[in-house]
């Protein structure tokens, strides 16, 4: 993962991701995990204030039980409940949805000049996209579907 | 995919490839973008039928658990999902056209057979291929301009 990736599935900025690496003596490679758990101890310092170390060390813990609600505290006492399997649910949504929208990469935004060229000098198909309007919705899309289905029966 | 939705009477627009496949772009698609309304009793329907197809984050290692029900909806404003059906991403508002109410608006009716869904009209997904900006969009949206030339 790169710090680009880190900061959209942790919701962070980069310079607090930076930052709270730094601090906790982890290495800026954004592996998975450590991004994981950063994401985590970064909502437990915004939900209860707490100290970037406690909340990393928590985090560290809950995410030993993935598929419970984790707690922490005294009989009698406040306790800390984690929802590990819900927070891992949205880490896995955030990283889908970062694949599906990669973060902008560094250098200038490219210029769409092409938008400005004819479609047929682009290499689409007047000819053919007029034969397609001229057909029903319907019929487009059972014919897209027939395509899908195809797609389909190939995947392992 | 979008029958089995229908039958769960999940409230929902089509957008994206397959929205332009039915104006009359010739793209292929191979996975479906909706919109849906974000109410809580849709967000209930569209995550029983989301867990019934074994719905889960697409391109994601699955070892971890994943839970899926109206709670994570809420939360995720985007799914990026894989499912038994075929490749299905679920969005709550459109960048260029609006949070679903208005894209509801701006959807026209489709029949396929017995099946009446929403699609986004050419209009919008104009407007909204041309607010992604993704140098991916630029094919389509020229294709997309000039059916509306083509329909003009």
């Amino acid at each position: 993962m790169t710090l680009a990736y880190a900061c959209k599935v942790t919701g962070a900025p980069p310079k607090r991701i930076q930052n709270a690496f730094h601090l906790l003596r982890v290495g800026f490679e954004y592996r998975l995990e450590d991004v994981r758990r950063l994401g985590l101890a970064i909502w437990l310092v915004d939900s209860f204030v707490m100290e970037l170390n406690w909340a990393w060390e928590f985090a560290g813990e809950a995410l030993k039980s993935p598929q419970e609600v984790v707690r922490f505290g005294h009989p009698g006492g406040p306790v800390l409940e984690i929802d590990v399997g819900r927070y891992l649910s949205n880490f896995a949504l955030a990283c889908a949805a970062a694949l599906k929208n990669p973060p902008r990469t560094a250098g200038r935004p490219s210029r769409a000049k092409r938008l400005k060229m004819p479609p047929a000098k682009f290499g689409i198909d007047m000819d053919a996209l007029r034969d397609n309007a001229a057909r029903t919705p319907e019929e487009r899309l059972r014919s897209l579907d027939e395509n899908w289905k195809f797609v389909q029966s190939l995947r392992p | 995919m979008v029958s089995g939705l229908a039958e769960s009477e999940v409230r929902f627009v089509v957008i994206g490839g397959v929205a332009g496949v039915a104006h009359g772009s010739r793209r292929v698609t191979n996975d479906l973008d909706i919109c849906y309304d974000p109410n809580a009793e849709n967000r209930r329907r569209l995550a029983a039928r989301l867990g019934r197809w074994h719905a889960c984050p697409r391109g994601v290692e699955l070892s971890l658990p994943f839970v899926l029900d109206e709670v994570t909806l809420f939360r995720a404003p985007m799914l990026i999902l894989r499912t038994d059906e075929g490749d299905l991403d679920c969005f709550t508002g459109v960048k260029g056209v609006g949070t679903y109410d208005v894209v509801s608006a701006l959807s026209e009716p489709v029949n396929v057979g017995a099946l009446q869904f929403r699609i986004l009209s050419l209009a919008a997904l104009i407007k909204a291929k041309r607010a992604a900006g993704r140098p991916r969009d630029h094919e389509a949206l020229l294709e997309l301009e000039a059916l509306a030339k083509l329909s003009a």
